[in-house]
Parts: C-alpha cells; structure tokens; sequence
C-alpha cells in the first residue's frame, strides 16, 4: 500500500529544498536517491516556475535555436555541476542538429495548467555546447493535469543531455545476444506458481533492469552483428517535445507486474472502461501519459503533440484526447506526415506513427504510411510449454469484443483491447486486432520479429525495427506507435546521461536488499531457493549465486 | 531508505509547531506520533490539516450533494446564474458521471519516504505508477443531475484505518442513466443550456450543448463538522459520513463562453464542480 502518497503543493517545496541542499547525499544507502542528480538539475525548487510565460519569444521555438526568458532557463546554471565536462552552453544556432532540436520543442510560452484547482506553469528550454544539445524542463504536461487517481503530479525539474550527433555503437563484447535472451523463462514460471505475485523485477532482459546486466543487445544484420543499447526497464529513455519524460513500454512491479501501459487504454476517448479499469490506477491519459508524482509518458498520441504555426499546442488536452482511436492509432491511414513527438537519449529524434517513406524531387511526400511496430502479441505462454498453462493461460489472444469475454473477477489479468498479432494468412505476416492479452510482463508477451525483408510494397504500413524506428527518406528516426514497445524500445545509438538504474551493485548499495525471499511455493525470481537466476547476481543473493 | 535527519526534517515540515512538544507526550502528542501529523483529542478542529482519524474497518457512508447557492429557478427546471466573467446563464440540462469515491490518508512521514522515491524516479522496481486504493474506496456508477440540488446517499464503504485528510472523487465516461432518465453515453458529463454576455442589454441568449468522454478526479479537503468529538479514550471514529458538496454557481466561472470550444466548455464545467468539492465529515452520534 502506498497510503498517503499524495504530495502536496506546500510539501513540493520543501522536497526540493532538501534536493537542493543535497541531504540525501549523508544517508546511508545513496544508491536509491542520489541517482536523480543525473537526470535533475536540483537547484531552482518549485519556485522556479514563478515568472514563466512573460517575456517574449520561448526558448525553446524560436526556430533558429534561438534563446529567450523561461522558467527553466534557471535549471542551466546546475549543468556544469551535473555534466563536468559540458562546454560553454550558448543557442542552438551554431549546427544544424541544434537548430532541429530547438525548432522541434514546444512553444510553452504563456502557458499554463490546471492541477486540480491550482496552476501550474510547464516549461521547456533548450541550450547547446559544440556536442550535445541540453534539454531543460519541469516535467509539467502541456495540457490539463487529468487526474485519475489521488497521486498528485508535481513539478520535477531535470536537464537531459542529447548528443548532436548521434555516436555509434562499438561491437561489445558482452552484449547480450537478443535470439537467445530467456528471460521470461522465469516470468513464465512465476506466472503459473503464482499469479498474483510478479518477479522482483523486470525479468526479460530485453531492457536494462539492473546494472548487473549487460547494457547491450546483438541481433545478427545483414551485414553481420549489429549492436544495440538497452533501454533502462524503469526510467527516463527520452523526453517528449514538451519537457516530460518518456519512459519504457512497460510498469512497475504492481499492479500488473511490468505490464503494458498501454492495455488500459480504452478503444475511443467515448468507451466506458468500467468498471474492470477502475483498479488499473497505472492508467493512462489519452495522451499517453500519466503521474507517478512526475509526469512521465509510456505512449504517444499524435493529437496531443501538433503544434501550431507558432510552435504552440495545437488544441487544448481535452480536445486532443477526444481524438483518440486506438484501432485508428494502430492501423488507420494516415492523412499527413507526423512531426516530431520527442528526443530519445541517443539523440534521435521520435516522431509519431505517419511516416513518409519517399519523396519526391521537391521534397513532397509520395508514400505516406503508418507506422508497425515489428513486435506481435505472442503471450506468456509462448515461453512454456506446461501442461497445465491453459489454466492460467487459457485466454490469452482469444478472440474478443469485451473484457468479460476473456475472463472476470478479481484476478482477471486479461483485458480485450487492440494489438499487432501473428497471421499467417495476412498479406504481411501481421493483422491489428482485438483479442485478449495478459496486462503482465509486456516485454515477455510481446516479441520482436526482424521483419525488415517483408515486402509490404502496397501496404498501408511499414514495419519498424527492434528499436521501433525506421530509416527513410529523411534519416533514421523512432517512431510512436500504438501497440509494443510504443516509443523507443531499445537504442541504436549510444544514450547520452541515461539515468541510473535500479539495483545497481557498483554504487556501494544493492546488497541482498534488492530481492525477496522465497515465497512459500515460490521456486524462481527469489533469493533463497537455491537456482540462481533472473535477476539473482553475487551482489545480491551471495545464497543462490556464490 | 531515507535518513533520520530527512525524515526529521520532513517530519518538521509537516507537522510544524504542533509536533513540537516537549517532555513526556500527551495524548495527542502520542496520537500525533502514531499518525505523523497532529491530532488533537477531544473536539476535533475543523481544520482540513488535521485530519479525521477513522478505525480499520470504520464505515464510511458516501453523500453527494449539490449546492445550488447563488443561482435561481429557470423555466423547464432549469438553473439561472452569472458567472465570474458576467455571463448569464442558463442551464437546461447538466449531468456527470461519478465513479468512484475515496478517503485519502493524510501525508506520514513513512508515505513522505514512499513519495520521495516516486518523486525522484523509480528506485525500487515499484515505481509507484500505481495506487493501492484505502479500504474506504467505493466504486459505483452514479449518474447525477446538478441542477436537482440536495443530497443522495452514494454508498458505504470501509476505511483501512489512518489519518485521512482529503477525499478523492472520480469521474468517468460512462453508458448509464440518470435517475431522470438522461442517458449518459460514453460522457463524464453533458451539458444544455444558454447564455447571455455581460452587458448585452436585450441580447438573445445564445444557445449551448456540450459533452466530454474524459475522466477527471479531483482531491478536497476533509473537513470535520465543527461540533465532533471522538468519543473518551476513542483514537479513532468507527462511523462517518461524508458529504461531497459541488457548487453549481461556480460551475462555468473563467469560461468565455463565446469562444471556448464545446470539449472545453464541458471539460472546465467538470473541473470546476470537482474542483468546488466542499467534503464534510460527521461521526454517526
């Protein structure tokens, strides 16, 4: 239980103060908090919004990389401390990569939000030295606060660090080699012992979950290996055009161990989600995201995110969030290329799920498609072979047209709602469906399927890659997409300051502290039952793994 | 794991003078510890800060009320009423949709240790996305219309037990009815009406509809009626009621109705009823 995690407005001060004066810094175990100074520029408190939204132009949408008066602006004098090695910070007008960054961002400038009665100022600004392009925001969405459970949202000040230009990745030695990563061996079994309880953490090993694992993937190209950076399973991956963060493709822990954000969504903005949804507090907004205490988003709806002429959003958060259409989002046709949604912490840009796969010698678009991601919803089951399964497995990818068709109760973890699926019988080996998934274990239930030799010449969509991005005629770029990973699911290039992750043995804490013991019954996933495994290291279960 | 001196001074923060006491505790001093912010024994300050302690267990009877002060009886059952920006308004119809409805324990200094880490960023592999709901949550569909007034009985429910110092109702898209026969379909809320600008002399009223498909909560103080004592040697109330009053007058106020779109006429309107919750606390004798 998490009573009483609400933070209120008075209280955000003085959570910052104590940020800021670096107490945390004397207490015992650091490895937990003192992370944050990597992704949070400190100083500034939550009286840093104070004065936003007057002067003149925004930093952030000048279009030239230009700089002006901004809330956020305060958070750049914490860079030379965060990043040691950051150059003189100037505009973004000296490259062209800086120029795009500072042009993609959102014009924040007089805008402010509802917060459950209070307002709040969002801000985002953008500086830039020879190398990287520095992000600054308070995490504030750029629309009405939509509060769906008593967990409040607050500002939460941080600068990301964005190389401008994208640094590749070194054949590494230890890189885990994705056809044959078998993590969810585990979640599989967890499952089937005991449904209600989840693996300690993330246990696919697909993304990053502690820093005892490998950050790296290797998936045979073409041309030989191709390496990849993990995403972290828990933190900041990117941030979208407005400031907040983007995190990865699936939960925490509970409700739906590390389960999909995005099986929450109902199909339209109209669909009452009732009553089976009023548990998933982990619900998003029709926007893609939602708090936990920081805003951070897990999807993307393209609505949310188009701007005006000015740079500005280009209709208020209620109106955007009416537009959703998960069947439309996932594979409706596309009307007009989307722009940029977001910065991934490799430095590449994320547009949303209208992607122009040609043009033409003016520079028009000739081939307008949506975007697929090349993961299909395969389920939990795929990772067994029990010959009990269907009794907890029994729903999974069942046809569907309700929840209540897959299964009901309190221990129903199955939802009806849309997805990409395997078909063998479709024009391109996959179809958009609605069909009943597990909310568990989202890096588990859905796998990737290099797909890059389909041949969808005629198709309404591309596929995408591992990483959810494709490389057109404008460069290689991720892409939002409505279905697994939705956002960048890995990167192809190496991350700027990716934020810490948890557990990590290297930070003087860990320790046996990071997993639980062994449930009755419970024989994987546990520090006690004598197989070491999932995320069982010599750091923090020296029982199993001596 | 947060430091003592972090928690003190959070503990500081929150509790400000009141923790303050010195030699041995009294009661409420005791109580104070327990909960991790003051209580005070005997009759209860009507103060939202302080907190209404409830028993685990303790039934919670949910009330919703409209209050429909400063407005007047329209034709067709309407309700006439001027807006902080000079609209005269007439609304015809206005309904939402409730969902659901919640004590929310108060801040503690262990709570503030679990905020933190959300706060921060995900430490643990909870990343404190979720939220457990408190034994008082009660979720029932209850489509109302605002221009009724009075109070309707909503449900009871029973609380895990704590210090709770705000209530959390929620709104939903929902397919129901309303006890007057209005369907809601897939809306939180659905609005009819007409107004009329500040100063437009004979202006004819200039007629609206709108609707949203969005959910929205919205977090009041508790409040305990002024006259509650818990009961000699109680630590706690085993039986409340809690009324959530939303006012009607207040209900389009910062909207310029001349230019805001139909989603965000709705939308302002169901933020501004949640938003003008008063949430009333009486012990049951």
């Amino acid at each position: 239980m998490i009573h009483g995690v609400r933070v209120s407005s008075a209280l955000a001060p003085a959570l910052f103060a104590l940020l800021s004066a670096g107490v945390f810094v004397a207490c015992g175990d650091s490895t937990e908090l003192e992370s944050s100074a990597a992704a949070t520029s400190g100083g500034g408190g939550s009286g840093a919004s104070g004065g936003a939204g007057s002067g003149g132009e925004t930093s952030a949408t000048t279009g030239a990389g230009g700089a002006s008066a901004s809330a956020c602006d305060a958070y750049f004098a914490d860079v030379p401390t965060t990043y040691p090695d950051a150059g003189t910070l100037g505009v973004c007008d000296g490259t062209e990569a800086g120029k795009a960054i500072a042009a993609s961002l959102m014009n924040l400038d007089g805008l402010t939000i509802d917060n459950d009665g209070a307002t709040m100022t969002p801000c985002v600004a953008v500086r830039c030295d020879d190398t990287f392009a520095y992000v600054a925001s308070n995490a504030l969405p750029h629309y009405d606060f939509v509060q769906t459970t008593p967990n409040a949202l607050v500002e939460n000040p941080r600068v990301y660090r964005i190389p401008l230009t994208p640094r590749a990745i070194a054949a590494q030695a230890g890189a885990d080699d994705a056809s044959a990563i078998n993590g969810c061996v585990a979640a599989y079994s967890q499952y089937l012992t005991n449904s209600s309880q989840g693996t300690q953490n993330e246990p696919s090993g697909y993304c990053q979950a502690t820093q005892a694992q490998s950050a790296y993937l290797m998936e045979q190209g073409a041309s030989g290996p191709e390496y990849l950076h993990k995403i972290p399973c828990l933190d900041t991956t990117a941030f979208v055009i407005a400031g907040s963060p983007i995190f990865g493709p699936n939960e925490a822990q509970i409700p739906d161990p590390f389960g999909n954000p995005l099986f929450a969504m109902p199909d339209t903005a109209a669909d009452p989600y009732l009553p089976s949804n009023l548990g998933m507090a982990a619900a998003l907004d029709l926007c893609g995201g939602h708090t936990a205490n920081s805003m951070h988003y897990h999807g993307v709806s393209d609505a949310c995110f188009e701007r005006d002429e000015a740079g500005k959003p280009a209709r208020s958060g209620a109106e955007s969030m009416m537009m959703w259409d998960f069947e439309a989002a996932l594979d409706g046709p596309c009307t007009e290329e989307s722009g940029i949604v977001g910065w991934a912490l490799d430095g590449v840009p994320i547009k949303g799920s209208c992607v122009c796969a040609a043009r033409a010698e003016d520079g028009s678009c000739t081939d307008l498609r949506r975007v697929r991601s090349a993961y299909a919803y395969k389920g939990l089951g795929a990772w067994g072979n029990d010959p009990n399964e269907a009794n907890a497995l029994g729903a999974e990818g069942k046809a569907c047209s309700a929840d209540a068709d897959c299964c009901s109760g309190a221990t129903c973890d199955f939802q009806c709602t849309w997805a990409v699926f395997d078909d063998a019988a479709a024009p391109y080996g996959t179809t958009a469906d609605k069909r009943c998934v597990l909310l568990d274990y989202s890096w588990c239930t859905s796998q990737f399927e290099d797909r890059s030799a389909v041949d969808v010449t005629g198709a309404p969509f591309v596929y995408l890659d591992r990483c959810n991005g494709f490389e057109g005629p404008d460069g290689y770029a991720y892409h939002a997409s409505a279905s697994f990973p939705m956002l960048p699911g890995c990167y192809r290039f190496e991350p700027e300051a990716m934020a810490p992750v948890p557990g990590g043995g290297g930070q003087g804490g860990g320790g046996g502290g990071m997993l639980p013991d062994c449930q009755p019954g419970q024989m994987s996933m546990c520090c006690g039952d004598g197989v070491c495994d999932g995320p069982e290291t010599a750091q923090n279960c020296a029982a199993d793994c001596p | 794991m947060l430091c003592a001196s972090v928690l003190g001074a959070l503990g500081a923060t929150l509790c400000g003078a009141s923790c303050a006491g010195e030699g041995a505790p009294s009661a409420e001093e005791a109580l104070s510890t327990a909960y991790g912010v003051p209580v005070v024994q005997g009759v209860l300050p009507a103060a939202p800060s302080a907190g209404v302690p409830l028993s685990a267990g303790a039934a919670v009877h949910w009330e919703l009320g409209w209050d429909l002060d400063g407005t007047e009886a329209a034709p067709n059952g309407g309700r006439r009423f001027v807006t902080d920006l000079g609209y005269s308004v007439t609304l015809t119809a206005a309904h939402i949709a409730t969902v659901g409805l919640e004590a929310v324990p108060c801040v503690t200094e262990a709570s503030v240790g679990d905020a933190l880490r959300g706060f921060l960023g995900p430490r643990t592999a909870r990343a404190d996305h979720a939220y457990d709901h408190d034994g008082s949550w009660l979720s029932s569909v209850r489509v109302e219309s605002a221009l009724g007034g009075g109070v309707t009985s909503y449900g009871t429910s029973h609380a895990s037990g704590g210090l709770y110092c705000t209530a959390f109702s929620l709104a939903m898209p929902v397919a129901e009815a309303a006890a007057d026969g209005t369907w809601m379909l897939g809306q939180s809320v659905s609005l009819a009406g007409a107004y009329v600008s500040s100063g437009a002399g004979s202006e004819r009223p200039r007629p609206f509809q709108a609707s949203l498909s969005l959910s929205l909560g919205a977090l009041s103080d508790l409040a305990l009626a002024e006259a509650a004592r818990l009961p000699e040697g109680a630590e706690a109330f085993d039986e409340v009621t809690i009324t959530v009053t939303r006012a009607l007058r207040t209900s389009l106020d910062g909207l310029a109705l001349e230019s805001v779109s139909s989603v965000d006429l709705a939308d302002g309107f169901l933020r501004n009823v949640m938003q003008s919750a008063v949430v009333t606390v009486v012990p049951a004798d």
